[in-house]
């Protein structure tokens, strides 16, 4: 079996997390439901948390926990990114009876 | 080894999940779907040693947020009619091509940047301390000391986001004190219509309310 198979090192944590990324990126740039993108948003989120995570523990083994602690904090921020962008969506569907974002032109210039 | 093959299963499950989310028509299953990612998002962390993030990840992720998605999708509904529109073929190549071009640009500077640093030859199962005591104690002591500031303000932050939240999805009432939405006198009884008829009068409601609002801004 192929080396790249059997031992996980800290690139194969730096693709899947990338992959996760642009999917993510992708997702939010076509997709045309406000619900839809605020739930990649938090895909992404997770991409980035998972590269702090893997750099840390590969890159600090003895136990400096600097990737933990920003992962901690990114949690934070995007559970309270989330609480607004639901309340949005809701004043939003209130204001437009729509969850298109197409229709969200009310700053279009 | 067997974190070779933990890792793959994951990975597959990962990506194929966040495909899924992407590309599905129905929300609800974009939402499933994204149980399954951040699921296997938080064995990953699990294989970087990361014990106490991978509860968090499961507990805020899978199970508050999903079902905070999930509310919205029953709120704004399951299919939309606008996803169902073809997309134009050559706008989708466009996308793929700045996906791919992103994708080796985020790849190239970080594995050119890292991934030649020497790394432990070991497992990453094994090979920190930590795979005995839990990251829980260590990671407590750094946010109550060295962390203590950037703790607190975070805390803020959440007190902000959740006043913020009641604000703006609370429900207007304009200056003589009635509901400007208006739903508390709906031309028909929501209880005793049949159900798809009452959708389409609330949803007529809504529209009209909303071509008030419009006019009153113009």
């Amino acid at each position: 079996m192929p080396d790249w198979l059997t031992h996980i090192g800290l690139a194969h944590f730096v693709v899947v997390s990338v992959l996760l990324f642009v999917i993510g990126l992708v997702g939010v740039l076509t997709s045309r439901s406000v619900v839809r993108v605020l739930l990649l948003v938090e895909l992404m989120f997770s991409a980035v948390n998972l590269n702090f995570l893997a750099f840390n523990n590969y890159l600090h083994p003895t136990g400096i926990l600097l990737g933990h602690v920003f992962s901690i904090f990114i949690l934070t921020v995007s559970a309270a990114e989330v609480s607004v962008g639901l309340a949005i969506i809701i004043a939003l569907y209130r204001a437009r009876a729509t969850a298109d974002m197409e229709d969200y032109n009310l700053l279009k210039w | 080894m067997l974190d070779s093959i933990i890792f793959w299963a994951f990975a597959i499950l990962a990506v194929g999940g966040a495909l899924t989310a992407v590309c599905s028509r129905s929300m609800i299953n974009a939402a499933l779907s994204l149980i399954v990612v951040f699921m296997s998002v938080a064995g990953f962390y699990l294989l970087n040693n990361a014990d106490f993030l991978a509860i968090a990840q499961v507990i805020i992720y899978v199970v508050g947020l999903t079902i905070m998605m999930l509310f919205a999708v029953m709120f704004t509904g399951d299919k939309p009619q606008f996803d169902r529109k073809k997309a134009n073929s050559a706008l989708s190549v466009s996308y793929g091509i700045v996906a791919l071009y992103v994708f080796a640009l985020l790849l190239r500077t970080m594995l050119k940047g890292f991934g030649n640093t020497p790394v432990l030859p070991v497992s990453p199962l094994v090979a920190a301390p930590l795979a005995q005591d839990g990251s829980t104690r260590l990671l407590g002591t750094l946010l109550f000391t060295d962390y203590a500031l950037p703790f607190e303000i975070a805390s803020i932050l959440l007190l902000a986001a959740m006043i913020g939240a009641i604000v703006i999805a609370k429900k207007r009432f304009n200056d003589s004190g009635e509901n400007e939405i208006g739903e508390d006198h709906l031309p028909i009884d929501l209880s005793s219509a049949p159900k798809e008829a009452a959708i389409a009068a609330l949803r007529e409601h809504r529209l009209k309310v909303a071509a008030s609002s419009k006019e009153r801004e113009s």
